[in-house]
């Protein structure tokens, strides 16, 4: 089509809009509507003109694109994209900019998720990884790219995600000079949130450092690597293998071998098990990462010890089994021999529950670190899954009768407690509150149609997350994404759900077999302001995503404010706001629920649109921010006891 | 510090459980610490032998009507035969009281007989199950109080 032609149906189509408003505005005032009925039928009208919104086709060419496998001659950013290629990276998420990698890492066959802010990308990344326990790569332009994605680095830093940064950065010609624009010095930038950083200024190294970051991504305590890539090394073109130093299969550059525990250390652990009356396991990061989940559930059934979790993600145990003591927290403080497992982030004493006089086993890849924060009795320096091996095989069966009955008396006082919450929030009809939508949920996902074991959930928000976390139960690993864990961010839960969401889309890791289905996102008004543009990234994808959000028109923090007149505001929103309507608007279905009853079928019409349609899918639920007061709305904003359940701090 | 209960607290210094533990001579006989444990602000308790009494005077400074019920039926089900006996603080050991002054919340703990190490335990273990009810209650009482992070 010509552009004359183009102009000329453009004003065909203005025109006829034109000629169709100004007729139903006519006919209003004819009939004695008046100018409001007029602009109304304008309105209707004028949207059946409009084009809809649509994901462009290069979305299915790419998808149907054979990968590339890239040989030599190749670019440094190909060489690069070749070895991520090699060690498995799953996902890529990135926005535009450092071209010459994103486009060799898409190129190679890594699925490439592009969305509309770098920081939004680096949290899907290491959401991804939180629930797959795969490499995932966040890339940002330079600059402004690069520095959006702060945040979210210092979050994985925080989870101790192995999360791979990369961003473009300018040119090593003209360092330092500010020509053009986006200079910034990233490694000093990420100083103290990753476990490794380079800039790499020698294209010929390009492999060799590209192997470091692995190195360090795949051993010990993992933690974000950032890599930044001038454009010389990005564009670098090398014929043959003799260009490249250090140019080998990673089997040469790095090993899987993982530490085991000494046969002394496993002996003094199952002689402070066997002492023990009240023994407890807290299983956190390393256990997923090592995947030692089968190892946890069989020492824990041999000797009799109940489990508990923390850390950035849950399910390394099942919530099913009698031995789950994640909503038993009135049980922790019995506990006479807590065992530590891959709690990478250590609390210090009183952040945990247990009692003064629990002694503490702590079995930890990292030997610098163990004994930091919670002062130990033994500690263990091992791959978690070799150190639960082994331990299943050396302690004896035991029983721990009473300790367990102990842990179920507490974990029903906790489930009373939930029902009671639910009850009172029932009582209040003027707007949904949290623990309604806690419960319900928790109904929905674990005790309806769906198998309990099926929906992944990346839990986020503040003060609704204090009510949905305890109803939240995990039965298979990698099913709930703590959100907030360690660095507190409010606000990437959107990003997380990307991240989330594309895990289970791919079926990559432990989301293998729920692959396709949709996922649930928590989060709060507050957190939905700051990445809810990623919905159009969950449209374009088909991410099934059902974000439910608690709209109480404020920051969970308004209640500290409450008798400061003039910093009030700083805390409030405006009120009513329809986030079901911003989603529909970004290509996402909305639903606005202000009534308790209207909740759950809220969820079950979201859930069949996000299945079906593989769209993501907003629930607005309208709250009040009052319902954190307790003097007027008992029981106010509720607190937490960790580990478990509630547990986000460590 | 030579008497029994001074001893059972250094235990728990001597563990990493206290951080800046100190324990001084006071006013008539009694024997004053100073401790870090659960949380940023300094607990102290006292110690009078004379009376076989140590108190930990205003462990929760400034609390409500409601909380403080909730605080005192804590103390109250510690000598209850439904807890578990690990829990349980039998009377004839030592007996658990609280007090309220001027807002101010108070633990005391009567030592019977030479039962010195079980009555420190029983009231170590109660104080650290009191901090998780506000833990889980009252969050902002500990961020208002004990200088508990708001996020």
């Amino acid at each position: 089509m010509t552009k004359r032609a183009t102009r000329n149906l453009d004003q065909s189509r203005r025109n006829f809009l034109r000629k169709a408003v100004a007729g139903a505005t006519a006919a209003a005032a004819l009939t004695g509507r008046g100018a409001e009925a007029a602009a109304q039928t304008a309105a209707q009208l004028a949207p059946s003109a409009v084009a809809p919104i649509r994901v462009p086709a290069e979305f299915a060419a790419a998808t149907a694109a054979p990968p590339v496998s890239f040989g030599f001659p190749m670019t440094g950013a190909q060489v690069f994209a070749r070895a991520c290629k090699e060690e498995g990276v799953a996902a890529l998420f990135a926005c535009p900019g450092n071209y010459g990698i994103v486009h060799a890492l898409a190129a190679s066959g890594i699925p490439a998720y592009g969305g509309r802010h770098e920081g939004s990308m680096a949290h899907a990344a290491d959401a991804f990884i939180r629930v797959t326990g795969e490499i995932a790569v966040a890339s940002g332009t330079e600059g402004p790219g690069f520095t959006d994605m702060i945040c979210a680095i210092a979050c994985a830093n925080a989870a101790r995600t192995p999360l791979l940064i990369v961003a473009s950065n300018m040119s090593i010609a003209m360092e330092d000079t500010e020509a053009a624009i986006q200079l910034a010095y990233q490694q000093p930038t990420t100083e103290g949130m990753k476990k490794y950083g380079k800039r790499l200024i020698v294209p010929r190294r390009v492999h060799e450092y590209t192997a470091t970051a692995f190195r360090q991504l795949k051993s010990g305590v993992p933690k974000p690597v950032h890599l930044d890539f001038p454009a010389e090394v990005a564009s670098a073109r090398f014929k043959d293998a003799s260009e490249l130093e250090f140019f080998h299969d990673k089997a040469r550059y790095r090993t899987d071998s993982r530490p085991h525990p000494s046969a002394k250390d496993i002996g003094t652990a199952v002689d402070l098990i066997r002492k023990a009356e009240r023994p407890i396991i807290v299983s956190s990061n390393g256990v997923f990462y090592a995947r030692a989940w089968d190892a946890l559930k069989r020492l824990a059934e041999k000797a009799q010890i109940p489990v508990v979790e923390s850390g950035a993600m849950k399910g390394q145990f099942s919530d099913a089994s009698p031995l789950s003591a994640n909503a038993a927290p009135a049980a922790l403080a019995s506990a006479d021999l807590v065992i530590l497992v891959g709690q990478h982030c250590m609390p210090t004493v009183g952040e945990f529950a247990f009692g003064p006089d629990a002694k503490y086993i702590r079995i930890d890849q990292a030997h610098e670190d163990l004994g930091r924060n919670l002062p130990i009795d033994l500690g263990l320096v091992s791959c978690e899954r070799a150190a639960l091996e082994a331990l299943a095989d050396a302690v004896p069966a035991m029983k721990h009768d009473a300790w367990l009955a102990e842990v179920a008396a507490a974990r029903k006082r906790f489930e009373d407690q939930n029902a009671e919450y639910y009850k009172t929030g029932l009582g209040y009809t003027d707007a949904v509150h949290p623990a309604v939508i806690a419960k319900e949920l928790g109904d929905f996902l674990y005790r309806g149609n769906l198998p309990r074991e099926q929906t992944t959930v990346a839990s986020g928000g503040y003060g609704i997350a204090r009510f949905v976390r305890r109803e939240l139960r995990a039965f298979r690993p990698g099913q709930i994404m703590n959100g907030a864990y360690q660095y507190g961010a409010i606000g990437p839960d959107l990003g997380y759900a990307v991240g989330v969401a594309a895990a289970v889309q791919l079926g990559v890791g432990p989301q293998a077999a729920y692959r396709g289905h949709p996922i649930i996102c928590i989060t709060g008004d507050a957190g939905f302001g700051y990445t809810a543009m990623e919905i159009d990234t969950m449209a374009k994808y088909k991410l099934p995503v059902v974000a439910i959000v608690y709209n109480n028109n404020a920051w969970g923090t308004w209640t500290g404010a409450q008798s400061e007149p003039k910093a009030l505001p700083i805390h409030l929103f405006q009120e009513n706001l329809r986030y079901d309507k911003l989603a529909e608007s970004l290509g996402g279905y909305g639903e606005y629920v202000t009534k308790a009853a209207d909740f759950t079928p809220a969820l079950a019409r979201a859930y069949q649109v996000a299945a079906r349609e593989g769209k993501p899918a907003v629930i607005n639920c309208q709250g009040r921010k009052e319902f954190w007061d307790r003097a007027k709305y008992p029981p106010g904003m509720i607190g937490k006891i960790e580990p478990g359940l509630m547990s986000y701090y460590h | 510090m030579t008497d029994p209960v001074s001893q059972s607290l250094q235990r728990y210094a001597d563990r990493g459980v206290f951080r800046g533990f100190r324990a001084l001579p006071g006013a008539r006989g009694r024997v004053e610490y100073q401790f870090f444990w659960l949380l940023r602000r300094p607990m102290r308790a006292h110690y009078d032998a004379r009376r076989g009494v140590l108190a930990f005077p205003a462990l929760f400074p400034g609390v409500e009507p409601g909380m403080s019920a909730e605080l005192k039926g804590l103390v109250a089900g510690r000598a209850a035969r439904d807890q578990p006996a690990h829990k349980r603080l039998d009377a004839r050991r030592a007996r658990l009281a609280s007090a309220v002054r001027k807002g101010d919340w108070s633990l005391m703990v009567t030592i019977r007989g030479a039962n010195h190490d079980c009555a420190v335990r029983g009231a170590l273990n109660l104080i650290n199950e009191l901090f998780l009810a506000l833990h889980q209650s009252y969050p902002e009482y500990l961020v208002q109080h004990f200088g508990l992070s708001t996020e």
